[in-house]
C-alpha cells in the first residue's frame, strides 16, 4: 500500500514539522521536543513504503501541481534516490531520539528543533528532486540551517567554525549556481532526464561540470577542500554533529553520483580524477587525526578519511567498485553515528572534549565503553563487522581496476584509523580513574537505545551482508544504467565472497573473544593501590604513596611521528585556521579541475 | 534646527524630530503599500516577497523612529509559524481535491480581476505576511542587547 | 562579446577578490553577497530576447501572442535566488555581531582559535 503522495509527503513531514514546534513550544515543551522524532519517523516510514515498486526497477516520478516536464517540476525517485533518502530518514530519526534527553538542559532548544528539522527537509529534498534549481534551493536550504546549526551554541569556537563555513559555503554555492546558469543557458532546461539526454559536452559544459564537482566536493569533503569539516563537527551540537559527519556525505556523494555521472554522463572523464582526490583525501585525514587531542576533532577528521574511501568507491566506476563505494557510505553513517554519540554520551556526563583529561572510564560506563569499542572495530574494517564487508569490496574493486597503489594506501589508512582508534580508546576509556569521576554513572535509556540500535544493526550488516547489499546493488545498477549504456549489467554475481564466508568469520571472532576472556579471568589482577609491603619498591616509585599512570591521547604514537615531522609542518601549517588560506584551496581546486577537464574532453 | 540630544531609557541618542515626524508619516502609507502589492501579486509585478519587504522595511522605520518598540517574540514566532503551515495547507488542498501537490483546485477566475489564477492569490498574501514578520523579527533579535551565552 | 557577459566576469572577479584578500569581515560578506548577485544577474541576462517587453500579461491587450517579450523564467528563479541571497547574508552578519562579541575585533586574521 502506497500513497501516491508518498515522494512530497517525505519532504512535507519534516518541514510542517520544523513549523509546528514553534507553535507548540509556547503551550508546552515536553510534547515540542517529540516532534522532530515523529516526523522523521513517518517519513521514513513513507520511504519504506515506497521501496519495493523502486526496487523492482520501476522509477518513480511525481509532478508538482501536475505540470509536465520539461516546465514543470518533478520529483524523481529511482534506486539511488530511494537507499540515499532511507538511509538519512533512518539515521535522523536516531538523532532525534538522541537528542531528547541530551537537550533537555538547554532553554533555547525549540530554534534547535526547528532547525534541525528544516535541515532534514533540505537535503531529503536534495535526495528527491529531478529538476537542476530545485536541487540548488534544497541544497541551500539544507546549508544554510547548517550554518545556524554549527552557530548553535554561541561559544568562541562555534561562531568561528560557522563564520569559515558559511563564507566557503556561500562561495561554493555561488559556483552550483553559476553551474546551474550556465546549463539553462545553453539548453533552456532544468530537467534532469531532460537534460541528460540533451548533453554535448561542450566547452561551457566543462566549464560548468567543473563548478558542480568543486560544490558538491565541498559538501562532502574532499581534500583540499575539507578545512571547514574539521573545525565545524566539533562545534556542531552532538545530534547534529552525528548526522553532520555520517549522513551528509551522503548529500556530497548522491549529488556528485547524480549530477557528474548521469545529468553529464562523464563518468568516463572524471572516474580518475575523482578515485585520486579520494585516495588522498583518505590518507591526509588519517594522518591528520593521528595528531589530535581533541575528541571530537579526531572523530571529524576520520570521518572526511572516510569519505575518502567512498569517492575512491564511486570513482573506480566498476560495479564491485561503486557498490562497495555506496556500502561504504551506508556503514560510515552508522559507525560514524555510533562513535559520535558515544563521544557524546562522555561529554554529557564529564563535560570535557579533551582526551588529556579523561580516563578510565570503562569502569563507571560500561555500556558506552562496549559501544565505542564496536564502533572503533567497524570503523576499522575488522571483521565481522560491516566495515570490514565494504572495505573488503573496496580494496578487490581497486585491486582488479589495476590501482595497485591505491589499494595499498587504503589498507595503509585502515592500519593508520585503528591505530588512532586504539590511542582514543585508551585515553579515554581504559587506564586508571581519574578522583573526579568517580561519581559519573552511565547515560540515560533515551541516549542508549540509538546506540544499541546502532550496533546491533553494525553486526548485523558484518554477518550477514546479503541484507543492505541488494538495496546497493540496486542503486548501483541505477548509476551504472543510466550513463552508460551497454545493455543490461547483471549484478548480483560478480561481488566476490568466494575467499571468505561472513558466518564462519564472526565465528572465528566470538571464539577469540571467550579464549581473551577465560585467560584474563585466570590471571591474577593487581590493583594499583595495594599496600606496598616493600620497602624495595620505593627507589622504584621515587617514594610516591600513590601513582598514577596514563598515556595522554598525543603522546601514543611519538616513535612512530618524529620522522614524519617535516610532512606534518606542512600539514599544519595548511590547515591554520585563517579564512583566506581556505578560500585559496576552493578557487585553486576549481581552477585545477577546469584544466584537467579540458585537456580531458 | 533643533536637534535634541537627549538621551532615552536605555541610554542611546533620542532620534531628532525630523525622523520621527517623517517615521509617524510614512509608516501607514508604506505599510499599505506593502500589502498592496503582495495582494495584487498575480496582476502586477511583485508579489509576496517584494511586499513582505516593504511590510517589514516600514516597521524597522518605526523602530529607526521612536527607539523603543517591543514587539514581544511570542506574536512573531506564532504569526511566522501559521503562515507557513498555511502555505503548506494551501498546498495540500490539490492533494484533498485528487491532484498533486501545489495544483490549483480551486477554479482559475476570470483573468484580470482580484480572484483569480486559482491558489496562487492566497499564497501570495501567505507569503507577504510570513516575510513581513520574519525580518521583522530578524532585525528584532540583531538589536537585542541581552543576549545570553 | 556581449556587454552583460562581460559586467557578470568583472563583478564575480571584484567580489571573490573581497573573499580572498579583504580582512574585515563585513567586507567579506559583501563580498559574497556581490559574487550571488552577480550570477543572478548572469541568469537573468541568459533569458534577454533583443526588443522584448516585461513578461507581464494585461489581458487582452498585452499577452504571449501579441507582443514579444523576454523569458520568463529565469526571473522566477533570480527572485528565489534573491530571498536565498538574502537569508546567506542576514545569517553572516548575525554571526558577524556573535563574533565581534566574542573576540572583540572585525579583523579576520585574529579571529584563529582553531588550528589544525
Amino acid at each position: 500500500m502506497i500513497s501516491p503522495h508518498a515522494p512530497i509527503l517525505m519532504i512535507l513531514l519534516p518541514l510542517s514539522a520544523a513549523f509546528i514546534s514553534p507553535l507548540l513550544g509556547l503551550i508546552s515543551g515536553k510534547l515540542r521536543d517529540i516532534i522532530p522524532f515523529i516526523a522523521f519517523l513517518s517519513a521514513l516510514i513513507m520511504g519504506i513504503s515506497m521501496l519495493s515498486p523502486v526496487m523492482s526497477g520501476e522509477v518513480i516520478i511525481y509532478e508538482l501541481a501536475n505540470r509536465s516536464p520539461p516546465i514543470g517540476i518533478t520529483l524523481y525517485i529511482d534506486a539511488l534516490s530511494l537507499f540515499a533518502a532511507v538511509v538519512l530518514l533512518g539515521m535522523a530519526s536516531f538523532s532525534a531520539l538522541y537528542a531528547i534527553p541530551y537537550k533537555q538542559g538547554d532553554k533555547r532548544r525549540g530554534k534547535f528543533y526547528t532547525l534541525f528539522c528544516l535541515q532534514i527537509t533540505g537535503i531529503t529534498g536534495v535526495m528527491l528532486t529531478g529538476d537542476m534549481f530545485n536541487l540548488y534551493v534544497f541544497f541551500e536550504i539544507m546549508s544554510v540551517s547548517t550554518y545556524a546549526l554549527v552557530a548553535y551554541n554561541r561559544k568562541k569556537d562555534s561562531a568561528e567554525a560557522a563564520f569559515k563555513l558559511l563564507t566557503l559555503g556561500g562561495v561554493v554555492s555561488t559556483f552550483i549556481l553559476f553551474g546551474v546558469a550556465l546549463l539553462y543557458a545553453q539548453y533552456q532546461t532544468l530537467n534532469m532526464i531532460d537534460l541528460a539526454s540533451r548533453i554535448t559536452m561542450t566547452s561551457v559544459d566543462v566549464i560548468s561540470l567543473a563548478f558542480f564537482l568543486v560544490g558538491f566536493g565541498f559538501k562532502a569533503g574532499i581534500i583540499p577542500l575539507h578545512f571547514w569539516a574539521a573545525d565545524a563537527y566539533p562545534a556542531a551540537p552532538t545530534p547534529t554533529g552525528m548526522l553532520l559527519a555520517g549522513s551528509f556525505k551522503l548529500a556530497g556523494v548522491y549529488l556528485i553520483a547524480r549530477v557528474v555521472y548521469m545529468v553529464f554522463g562523464a563518468m568516463g572523464a572524471t572516474s580518475p580524477l575523482l578515485a585520486t582526490l579520494g585516495v588522498l583525501t583518505c590518507f591526509i585525514g588519517v594522518m591528520m587525526a593521528l595528531i589530535q587531542h581533541d575528541f571530537k576533532r579526531l572523530l571529524s577528521y576520520h570521518a572526511i578519511s572516510q569519505l575518502g574511501y567512498i569517492i575512491v568507491g564511486i570513482g573506480l566506476a566498476t560495479p564491485l567498485g561503486i557498490s562497495g563505494g555506496l556500502f561504504h557510505l551506508l556503514n560510515n553513517a552508522l559507525y560514524k553515528g555510533l562513535l559520535f554519540l558515544c563521544a557524546g554520551a562522555v561529554f554529557y556526563r564529564i563535560g570535557t572534549w579533551d582526551l588529556d583529561s579523561m580516563g578510565g572510564l570503562s569502569k563507571k560506563m560500561p555500556f558506552t565503553t562496549l559501544m565505542f569499542l564496536i564502533g572503533s572495530l567497524a570503523i576499522s574494517g575488522v571483521p565481522p563487522f560491516n566495515g570490514f564487508v565494504s572495505k573488503w569490496m573496496l580494496y578487490v574493486g581497486s585491486f582488479e581496476k589495476e590501482y595497485y597503489f591505491f589499494t595499498v594506501v587504503l589498507i595503509l589508512a585502515s592500519v593508520g584509523t585503528l591505530s588512532s582508534f586504539l590511542k582514543a580508546l585508551d585515553s579515554a576509556f581504559f587506564g586508571q580513574l581519574k578522583e573526579e569521576y568517580q561519581t559519573v554513572k552511565d547515560v540515560p535509556l533515551l541516549m542508549k537505545i540509538p546506540m544499541g540500535t546502532i550496533a546491533v544493526v553494525c553486526i548485523l550488516f558484518g554477518v550477514f551482508p546479503r541484507l543492505p547489499l541488494t538495496l546497493v546493488e540496486k542503486a548501483t545498477g541505477a548509476i551504472l544504467n543510466t550513463s552508460i549504456d551497454v545493455g543490461a549489467y547483471n549484478l548480483g554475481i560478480n561481488l566476490e565472497y568466494a575467499y571468505w564466508s561472513p558466518v564462519m568469520m564472526a565465528l572465528v571472532f566470538v571464539f577469540f573473544i571467550v579464549f581473551v576472556w577465560l585467560t584474563f579471568r585466570t590471571g591474577k589482577a593487581i590493583s594499583p593501590k595495594s599496600k606496598r609491603t616493600e620497602m624495595a619498591e620505593d627507589t622504584y616509585v621515587c617514594g610516591e604513596e600513590d601513582y598514577y599512570v596514563h598515556v595522554g591521547g598525543s603522546n601514543l604514537y611519538y616513535g612512530l611521528l618524529a620522522p614524519l615531522s617535516r610532512f606534518y609542518q606542512y600539514l599544519k601549517s595548511e590547515h591554520n585556521g585563517l579564512l583566506q588560506n581556505y578560500a585559496f584551496w576552493v578557487v585553486f581546486t576549481l581552477i585545477l579541475m577546469i584544466a584537467y577537464l579540458w585537456r580531458v574532453i | 534646527m533643533a536637534k535634541s540630544k537627549s538621551k532615552t531609557a536605555s541610554g542611546e541618542n533620542e532620534p531628532s524630530i525630523i525622523v520621527k515626524s517623517v517615521a509617524r508619516i510614512m509608516f501607514p502609507l508604506a505599510f499599505t503599500y506593502g500589502v498592496y502589492i503582495f495582494v495584487h501579486g498575480h496582476l502586477t509585478p511583485g508579489g509576496g516577497f517584494q511586499g513582505g519587504t516593504i511590510i517589514a522595511s516600514s516597521i524597522i522605520l518605526i523602530y529607526l523612529g521612536f527607539g523603543s518598540l517591543n514587539i514581544p517574540e511570542s506574536l512573531t514566532t506564532a504569526l511566522e509559524s501559521l503562515a507557513a503551515l498555511c502555505f503548506i495547507g494551501l498546498g495540500c488542498i490539490g492533494i484533498f481535491k485528487g491532484g498533486n501537490f501545489l495544483w490549483n483546485a480551486v477554479g482559475l477566475g476570470e483573468a484580470g480581476t482580484l480572484l483569480s489564477a486559482g491558489i496562487l492569490g492566497p499564497i501570495y498574501v501567505v507569503i507577504g505576511v510570513k516575510v513581513g514578520t520574519e525580518l521583522t523579527a530578524i532585525f528584532n533579535n540583531m538589536r537585542r542587547k541581552d543576549h545570553e551565552y | 562579446m556581449n556587454i552583460d557577459y562581460l559586467v557578470v566576469i568583472i563583478v564575480f572577479a571584484i567580489g571573490l577578490y573581497a573573499v580572498l584578500i579583504k580582512k574585515n569581515l563585513i567586507k567579506i560578506i559583501i563580498g559574497l553577497s556581490l559574487m550571488e548577485y552577480s550570477v543572478q544577474y548572469f541568469l537573468i541576462a541568459t533569458g534577454y530576447v533583443a526588443g522584448g517587453s516585461p513578461p507581464i500579461v494585461d489581458v487582452p491587450l498585452i499577452t504571449p501572442n501579441t507582443v514579444v517579450m523576454v523569458d520568463p523564467l529565469p526571473q522566477a528563479l533570480v527572485l528565489t535566488s534573491i530571498v536565498i541571497g538574502l537569508s546567506v547574508t542576514a545569517l553572516a552578519l548575525s554571526i558577524a555581531i556573535v563574533l565581534y562579541r566574542q573576540y572583540g575585533t572585525l579583523d579576520i586574521t585574529e579571529i584563529r582559535g582553531l588550528k589544525e
